[in-house]
């Protein structure tokens, strides 16, 4: 490989997760061979043709910040492998649903049905988005574990954000409504800051 | 001349005439503008990735002089938002022409 066109990719493909790494050397190394035939058709010798050739490429640099926010990054990737591989080797789907069943009780004898119903909704949904993810990560799919995040955490949170807001429209309650419009707030906001990049990551994670 | 923004639609009129490899289109849009629009070809391809992406652009690779090439064609969903920012384009050209013709 033609040592300055080596040197281009390196500083292009840095922070590219392997895979988007080779599409990227692929595509240039293709687009470097019709670049470098061109210029040898039109006369100029080989070194000076592989030269303009790299030259038409720009540069590498902000080649690279065009790369990054089209491909996956490793850092994307690397986040998760770790949330992935910790979800795969976690078994805490059925302690957490006993857990839940025993606060259920707790909460039900303590402070009626009411808070009992909310709490097994909570506990419930949050269960059954951990068990999801477990059997996403033990499908192997990469891809389909981050979906499942980005759906769940679309429809779960606000679910239960806004069952939580209309059983317990209580005197007490209403006293801190501006706390809780507030912290709601903040969690609405949150999700759409987040939620974008979430997508984001999952459309480069599905185009390799 | 600064392509910001514009790179994807010029793609996406270069591919309406036929499929093409990346390297062609680079020279059809250069030769076409009469070197006007001098991008840097690097760019190129983290546009077509995202056209991909989008479903605007489909690839397949072919066999050429004993070289792998990767074409690119245009989808139904890329012709429409072709269309769609051709008008655009049309529409905020005119309203510059507009201003800077000196139009009262």
């Amino acid at each position: 490989m033609n040592p300055d066109l080596k040197i281009w990719l390196e500083t292009a493909r840095t922070n590219l997760a392997p895979r988007a790494r080779e599409i990227v050397r692929d595509q240039i190394s293709e687009h470097f061979a019709a670049a470098t035939e061109r210029y040898q058709l039109e006369g100029k010798p080989l070194l000076k043709a592989e030269a303009l050739a790299v030259l038409d490429l720009g540069d590498a640099r902000e080649a690279a910040k065009k790369f990054e926010q089209a491909y996956l990054t490793n850092k994307e990737l690397e986040k998760y492998q770790i949330r992935f591989a910790k979800t795969k080797n976690t078994s805490a789907v059925l302690p957490l649903i006993i857990l839940s069943l025993g606060l259920m009780q707790f909460y039900f004898y303590s402070n009626g049905v009411k808070t009992a119903l909310v709490f097994a909704s909570c506990s419930f949904s949050f269960s059954l988005w951990h068990l999801a993810r477990f059997s996403a990560a033990r499908a192997l799919t990469l891809r389909r574990f981050v979906l499942l995040d980005i759906i769940f955490g679309v429809t779960l949170v606000p679910l239960n954000v806004f069952f939580v807001y209309q059983t317990y429209q209580l005197p007490l309650l209403k006293q801190y409504s501006v706390y809780i419009g507030v912290a709601f707030s903040l969690m609405f906001f949150g999700l759409l800051l987040v939620l974008p990049k979430q997508i984001s990551s999952w459309r480069k994670l599905s185009s390799l | 001349m600064n392509l910001k923004g514009s790179l994807p639609a010029l793609i996406l009129e270069t591919l309406a005439r036929g499929s093409s490899h990346g390297y062609e289109i680079a020279t059809i849009i250069k030769r076409k503008s009469a070197g006007v629009l001098d991008f840097k070809e690097g760019t190129l391809y983290p546009a077509l990735h995202t056209l991909e992406r989008d479903g605007m652009v489909q690839s397949n690779t072919e066999l050429e002089n004993g070289r792998t090439r990767r074409y690119y064609q245009l989808t139904d969903k890329g012709s429409k938002h072709l269309e769609k920012s051709k008008l655009e384009w049309l529409k905020m050209s005119s309203a510059i022409n507009s201003v800077l013709g000196g139009a009262t």
